[in-house]
């Protein structure tokens, strides 16, 4: 039994990889999970993202900065534009959009963080294209985490390291394998927590950690409500040309 | 001092000798898809009475429906944002082994489904998740572990989805 206990621990240390950090462009781009309307004649196809410009400190409420923040929303954009069909492929041409980002409004209180995200859109030399909204908002809230009563095994492993090492033992691995399974069940635990498309649990309790993730998924909500106006508002001008056919 | 460096070099080439399959899907394939749902099926039926380690079938069925929910729920929160594209899939877990309690394990195959059009797109094989609780604390961790009885099944579910996640990014 022992034997293959230690055997359990060398395969798991052999294959347990570090949490992967979900991309960051990722957490902008809006996916099919939104399930928003896809592109129709004659948007379908005829974007693409020019100039991404953002308010004189914005990028201080995502946690990077203005260049990274730039490069982020522009590839997020495209991403988003082309799940709904209506990026345009070749860069040279189609509707370049300019767009600028607001600094998101923030409010906090005990057990969240709620952020606004504002998108304004323009196009360069050429007429918006029908049914292309200027603005764009999105508003998330992010939850506090809660978190696992690990005290019983954590008052254990501090009483345990005192005794350890007023005999000489430093029990650092021990200490450090707490953190570890405190980290695990913590995540356990909000795995089973259901969140709405404007309010998600954030990944750590900390007041700049929640306003990051508040700011980020506010932002990518705002992107959504940018590409479904664009389809509720081609859906109502087919339903429109077809009702006077 | 010279068999310290041959055996640092054995070891070494030892842990290079840790082979996981290649990844079935391209980086363009995984940047097209969102993960619309997570189902695990058992491909093992409860034991009966083992020699030497009796385990209760109504334990292990009770345990059986707490690592489906929670392996689920481990599986969809590392796949929540990304990736971020277009096509749904649902990731199908085959469980294929599974001890639980203290030191515990889950492991099987997972099938990238296209919602779309139920295509298979490929197969994560011998995804494993282990309670490594207090391992890295030699036996003095291993008991203080296994006396603060910690959630199992939820940090295995874990390991498994953070395991899938890493299988899931490698380039190739």
């Amino acid at each position: 039994m022992a034997k293959r206990l230690v055997i359990g621990g060398l395969l798991a240390a052999a294959v347990v990889q570090p949490a992967f950090a979900q991309s960051r462009v990722d957490m902008f781009t809006v996916s099919g999970r939104f399930e928003l309307p896809k592109a129709a004649p004659p948007l379908a196809g005829t974007l693409r993202v020019g100039t991404v410009t953002q308010a004189k400190d914005a990028d201080l409420q995502f946690g990077i900065g203005p260049n990274a923040l730039k490069t982020t929303l522009s590839q997020s954009l495209q991403a988003s534009l082309r799940n709904f069909g209506y990026l345009q492929a070749d860069a040279a041409s189609g509707v370049a959009i300019n767009v600028e980002l607001a600094s998101p409004k923030l409010t906090s209180d005990k057990e969240s963080v709620t952020a606004t995200s504002r998108l304004s859109f323009t196009v360069k030399d050429g007429a918006v294209p029908a049914c292309m909204p200027a603005s764009a908002e999105g508003t998330f809230q992010a939850l506090k985490p809660k978190k696992a009563d690990t005290g019983g095994s954590w008052l254990a492993t501090l009483a345990f390291s005192a005794v350890a090492v007023s005999a000489g033992y430093i029990p650092t691995g021990l200490v450090q394998s707490q953190v570890d399974n405190s980290a695990s069940q913590n995540a356990a635990l909000n795995a089973r927590r259901v969140g709405g498309k404007a309010e998600g649990v954030a990944p750590s309790g900390s007041s700049t950690e929640m306003q990051t993730y508040a700011a980020i998924n506010a932002t990518q909500v705002a992107i959504a409500d940018f590409i479904n106006a664009m389809g509720v508002c081609q859906a109502a001008a087919a339903q429109q040309t077809a009702a006077v056919n | 001092m010279k068999k310290v460096l041959v055996l640092i070099a054995a070891v070494v080439a030892l842990a290079g000798c840790v082979s996981i399959p290649p990844n079935p899907l391209t980086p363009d394939a995984r940047q097209a898809l969102f993960v619309k749902d997570v189902a695990a099926t058992w491909a093992l039926t409860p034991p009966k009475k083992e020699p030497k380690k009796p385990v209760d079938p109504v334990e292990f069925k009770a345990a059986q429906t707490d690592v489906e929910t929670r392996l689920t729920a481990a599986v969809g929160n590392a796949f929540a944002s990304s990736p971020a594209g277009a096509d749904g899939v649902t990731f199908k877990i085959e469980i294929k082994r599974f001890t639980p309690g203290f030191l515990g394990s889950v492991g099987g195959d997972v099938t990238v489904i296209r919602v779309a059009d139920n295509k298979v797109l490929g197969v994560y094989t011998d995804v494993f998740g282990a309670d490594t609780s207090g391992a890295q604390g030699g036996l003095i961790g291993l008991a203080i572990a296994a006396a603060s009885k910690p959630d199992s099944i939820g940090i295995m579910s874990n390991q498994f989805a953070t395991n899938l996640r890493a299988r899931f990014e490698r380039k190739k």
